[in-house]
């Protein structure tokens, strides 16, 4: 099997893992070709970082950082759901207050009109 | 031809002496939609329905009227908004309404905002043009043979356009901050978490945030007020305190020391751009700041751990649209047959694209060699980024590497990721980041951006006034 071959049944196996149709015309099969050397492209550029990456800064759990210190950046999908979670229906109670003096500047008219 | 509301008219008046009622702010914001209809930035405008909730604001008492009461509002359309089409910008989603609106869109309605319309994005939100929805593409107000950067480039062409005061778009590596540095307008990605993301159609989960749009700093803070905080609708949404964002965006300041990129990174911008940053950068020295150049996180590596992430996240997020619960059915001969016709008919090219390289990122001998080490590049780049607020308290970084492209010109896939280098670096480290005007080269706006730590969006705030003092 040439490297023609084995991109064609990687393609189809994916196309299949991916519940697309498998290329029908010459375009497609170019753009999925295309799609997989950017793939390569990309692997390439993140193996040659040069280093091996290691462990993420520790900071013991719960512990506050000090004065002066970088907040702790979110852990994206890290948080869980508390008992006392305010219902939606609460949730315009929780609304900002607003200073009169920003209240005129709501109303910006297109200058157009 | 300029079709920005300030070359037919000049600028906003800051504060008009006497606020117009919520209807007829509406109906004018609605006349001006139809009047730059040639833009393509809305896909559905809601005429009735925003004149109807404008009446019914118009009849409250005083006491009863909202922080953002008649504020006429843009809505990208991978939002929900209850009863208005949702597309996504895709075929697939074509005729699909949703029958609860967004969470950040029922705080903006509480807060007495008029939702006119659904804007224009690339499909799914990913592009950087928004020439990659189903529909037409979105020209630039600001000159409408380009682009005016995407995905969110429907919501930034409204604003920008005069449509709306504001708008609602989804950043997931620079969709917000980057339209709106093309069209001249102001745009903000809270930090992950700051705002829910349920009604919020999922590309890539753990990037994907809603920003907002505006041309004034107040008006954009005050609208970032109302959609933050927790929701318990959406687990990734945290219930950190929400400063006072519109108090900052009155108290114009730029900090002491800011840090910006090597000159080795500036070197991706075309020459105007380059000239405009180091004006910038010249500008800020002048008016007292310490603006200092430091080695931060490699944009090329970023772009590599960028896209192999989302790229892994969107395969398996997109996997729910199979033509059964949601849009467009094309049947087949069977069941599994028809999830391939009607996902095959239903994606774009792009979309397609990113399926097929998150599905083999994720495959069995790729997972552990490319999906993990993206991952940790990932946390180094984070910890990277935190590091350089040690030196400076906010990092001053280019939006885009160059111009809004002309409509007629069409890059490669490749091209145009690499056309977010300094966008996602915010993005995979879960800032928060402002892209704000900062002049014009060759006659096309042009935007800096600057990133904050974590949850401290109100030092973007006063340093967007600074800048809208300055610029």
């Amino acid at each position: 099997m040439d490297s023609g071959d084995t991109d064609t049944g990687e393609i189809l196996k994916v196309c299949a893992l991916s519940r697309l149709n498998a290329p029908e015309t010459r375009a497609e099969h170019h753009a999925y070709t295309t799609a997989r050397q950017t793939l390569s492209s990309l692997v390439d550029r993140i193996r040659r970082t040069g280093r091996e990456p290691g462990p993420p800064p520790a900071e013991a759990p719960g512990e506050a950082p000090p004065d002066g210190a970088t907040p702790e950046a979110p852990a994206p999908g890290g948080e869980t759901l508390r008992p006392d979670e305010p219902r939606p229906d609460d949730l315009a109670e929780s609304l900002p207050a607003v200073a009169p003096e920003f209240r005129a500047r709501l109303l910006l008219v297109p200058p157009i009109l | 031809m300029d079709l920005t509301p300030e070359a037919a008219g000049g600028r906003p008046d800051p504060l008009p002496a006497s606020p117009l009622s919520a209807e007829a702010a509406t109906r004018a914001a609605l006349a001006r939609a139809r009047e730059t209809e040639q833009l393509h930035a809305f896909l559905c405008l809601d005429a009735e329905g925003a004149v109807a909730a404008a009446r019914r604001l118009d009849a409250l008492a005083e006491a009863e009227r909202g922080p953002l009461f008649g504020l006429p509002v843009a809505v990208k359309d991978n939002i929900a908004v209850r009863g208005l089409p949702s597309t996504s910008g895709s075929a697939l989603l074509d005729g699909y309404r949703p029958p609860y609106d967004a969470t950040a869109v029922e705080r903006l309605r509480r807060a007495g905002a008029v939702v006119v319309g659904k804007t224009n994005l690339d499909e799914f939100g990913m592009g950087s043009s928004t020439t990659r929805s189903y529909r037409a593409p979105t020209r630039n107000p600001r000159d409408p043979e380009r682009i005016p950067g995407g995905s969110s480039g429907g919501s930034a062409a409204a604003v920008a356009g005069g449509a709306a005061l504001a708008a609602l778009g989804t950043d997931t590596g620079g969709s917000v901050r980057q339209p709106a540095a093309h069209c001249g307008i102001l745009g903000i990605r809270p930090t992950y978490g700051r705002v829910s993301r349920f009604g919020v159609t999922a590309y890539a989960s753990s990037f994907d945030q809603v920003g907002c749009m505006a041309q004034d700093p107040v008006q954009l803070a005050l609208v970032l007020a109302v959609i933050a905080g927790r929701d318990p609708r959406d687990a990734t949404s945290a219930a950190h305190p929400v400063p006072d964002f519109p108090a900052a965006a009155a108290r114009p300041g730029l900090p002491k020391r800011i840090v910006t990129c090597s000159p080795e990174e500036l070197r991706a911008l075309d020459p105007e751009s380059r000239a405009s940053f180091s004006g910038v950068v010249e500008a800020l020295e002048s008016g007292g700041c310490e603006v200092r150049a430091t080695a931060l996180p490699s944009a090329a590596t970023a772009v590599a751990a960028y896209y192999l992430l989302v790229c892994a996240e969107a395969s398996s997020n997109l996997a729910r649209f199979d033509g059964m619960r949601y849009g467009r059915r094309r049947p087949g001969r069977h069941l599994i047959d028809t999830y391939y016709q009607s996902r095959s008919a239903g994606f774009g090219p792009e979309v397609r694209r990113r399926i097929l390289l998150g599905a083999t990122i994720l495959s069995r001998g790729y997972r552990d060699a490319v999906y993990r080490t993206a991952a940790r590049a990932r946390r180094e780049i984070t910890a990277a980024l935190l590091s350089a607020f040690a030196e400076g308290d906010l990092v001053l970084l280019p939006t885009t590497v160059g111009p809004p492209r002309r409509l007629a010109e069409e890059p490669d896939p490749e091209a145009e990721y690499e056309s977010d280098r300094f966008t996602i670096l915010a993005a995979l480290a879960a800032l928060p980041a402002i892209s704000v005007p900062a002049g014009t080269r060759a006659g096309l706006p042009f935007g800096v951006q600057l990133l904050a730590p974590p949850w401290r969006e109100e030092l973007l705030f006063s340093a967007a006034a600074a800048f809208a003092d300055r610029f």
